[in-house]
């Protein structure tokens, strides 16, 4: 099991945004448990209506939301 | 001064309806905004409530509300041996949490309090430098503003507002447990709460099997949400809650052959409640203000009793209208000295277990009995902690806030 992980630690000018999605949901696979949302330190995930909402633009890729979702449903998106 | 309310409670869970009733019979006008399209859905919680905690806030719970009593527990360890603790009297149910939340809400309705669905609060209006009030966005309308003197937070794990306000109540991976569910059918079981523990089975969590009615039960895995693996990029292996219980289910004699009706999950806050609750025509309340159980992640409980007195301090600042901090600021107060010092003993507790390593776990499983968890179950420590050889007595107080 790994566990040897690096935690997204602060301060978070570690990640600067560079205002690209780094995220990416699959909504059907989405419970909406608000998870990320919870673990988001800038508020980049929100509730909005049915489904999850991203604002990329905030988005410091902290991976905090991908680690933390329990249905396995958020998605990194590699940088080339 | 025109406000429309003199409470604005964004969120209608049981912290934020247990505050509506109480301060809508004090007589104040009280909204609830709940951006949910249906109030308690989707369930994120595995649905359990101690009998204690009802029964002190003087209101009983409707048969609907709840699927099944509880009778005791059942806690195994990882290799398999088990130890029970039974009692004849209620000591707890399993809720319907929909019907539940639901309930609760009706209940401060029937007071005056009212409440909007499907109705998002996504900003504070300010005014001064202070907070007047909020902005709602609800379907086939322009964002709009509401404005009273009061703004509670009873959002519950995200806590955008409450964060949007200044609070720090953002959660850390280290302090959040992730948690996966499932409805299952049929599991034949005898009314008791099951915990399986293991860092196999579920690292820094447990597996739990909560009773239903109808032979049905809420299976749910709750692990460290630092210790998942997100390598793969969202399609791990490993620590996943999902893929840990699955497994789990595979290997159970009976819930292998049971069928899911429901998949559902959350994340739930284990750490410690947020460094201040207050702001000028402010509050938090509940999961919001990080007040949960660190070691069984329970909330509801806590959510109930804060929200009454959060509503006992809004009346008093109603009658002074004084909403500074320092006149909230009672609130806090009065629930570190209370609440807020037992989980402080048990976030301690919870820093212990986590030293608790498989061996440990089997180690008191085998030398303790059922009779000896009676006895620890009724406050009574020496004969059983005599027993467990190389004696580590606080092994044994982890079993009793485990399941008490």
């Amino acid at each position: 099991m790994e566990t040897d992980v690096d935690l997204p630690s602060f301060p978070l000018k570690k990640y600067p945004n560079k205002g690209e999605p780094m995220i990416e949901i699959n909504h059907d696979r989405c419970i909406q448990c608000v998870g990320c949302a919870s673990v988001c330190p800038v508020l980049a995930i929100e509730l909005v209506g049915l489904r999850m909402k991203t604002y990329p633009e905030k988005c410091i890729s902290c991976k905090a939301c991908v680690r933390v979702c329990p249905a396995d449903c958020i998605k990194l998106i590699e940088k080339k | 001064m025109d406000y429309d309310y003199d409470i604005i409670i964004i969120g209608g869970g049981p912290a934020g309806a247990s505050m509506a009733r109480i301060a809508a019979q004090n007589g104040m006008s009280v909204m609830i905004y709940d951006k949910r399209k249906e109030l308690g859905e989707p369930v994120r919680c595995g649905e359990g409530l101690g009998q204690r905690e009802v029964l002190a806030q003087g209101i009983d719970l409707p048969r609907w509300c709840f699927s099944t009593e509880i009778h005791g527990a059942k806690v195994i360890a990882p290799n398999g041996k088990s130890i029970t603790w039974k009692s004849k009297d209620t000591k707890g149910w399993v809720l319907e949490r929909k019907m539940f939340d639901k309930w609760l809400v009706e209940l401060a309705v029937e007071k005056g309090a009212k409440v909007k669905t499907y109705a998002r609060v996504t900003d504070l209006v300010k005014k001064d430098g202070k907070i007047d009030g909020v902005m709602v966005s609800q379907w086939g309308k322009e964002p709009f503003e509401v404005r009273a003197p009061l703004v509670v937070s009873a959002e519950g794990m995200e806590a955008i507002v409450a964060r949007k306000a200044g609070l720090k109540a953002m959660s850390t991976l280290y302090d959040v447990d992730t948690c996966y569910q499932y409805e299952m059918k049929p599991y034949d079981h005898e009314n008791l709460i099951e915990l399986y523990f293991g860092n196999k089975i579920a690292p820094r969590g447990y597996v739990w099997i909560f009773p239903k009615d109808a032979k049905k039960a809420n299976v749910g895995i709750g692990i460290g949400a630092h210790l998942t693996n997100w390598k793969k990029g969202g399609n791990v292996d490993g620590a996943d809650p999902k893929i840990l219980m699955d497994r789990f289910i595979e290997n159970h004699p009976q819930l292998k052959d049971s069928s899911v009706l429901q998949d559902f999950g959350g994340v739930i806050s284990v750490g410690a409640p947020i460094e201040s609750f207050v702001k000028d025509g402010f509050m938090c309340i509940g999961t919001a203000a990080k007040q949960v159980d660190p070691i069984h992640g329970g909330g509801i409980a806590l959510a109930m009793e804060t929200g009454i007195l959060a509503a006992a301090i809004a009346k008093k600042a109603h009658g002074k209208k004084d909403y500074s901090e320092k006149a909230l600021k009672e609130y806090e107060s009065i629930w570190r000295a209370g609440p807020g010092k037992k989980m402080a003993k048990r976030l301690l507790l919870r820093k212990v277990m986590e030293e608790v390593n498989d061996d440990d776990l089997n180690h008191i499983f085998n030398t303790i009995t059922d009779a000896d968890l009676q006895k620890v179950m009724e406050g009574s420590f020496a004969g059983p902690v005599a027993k467990v050889v190389g004696g580590r007595p606080q092994l044994l107080r982890i079993l009793k806030a485990l399941i008490s």
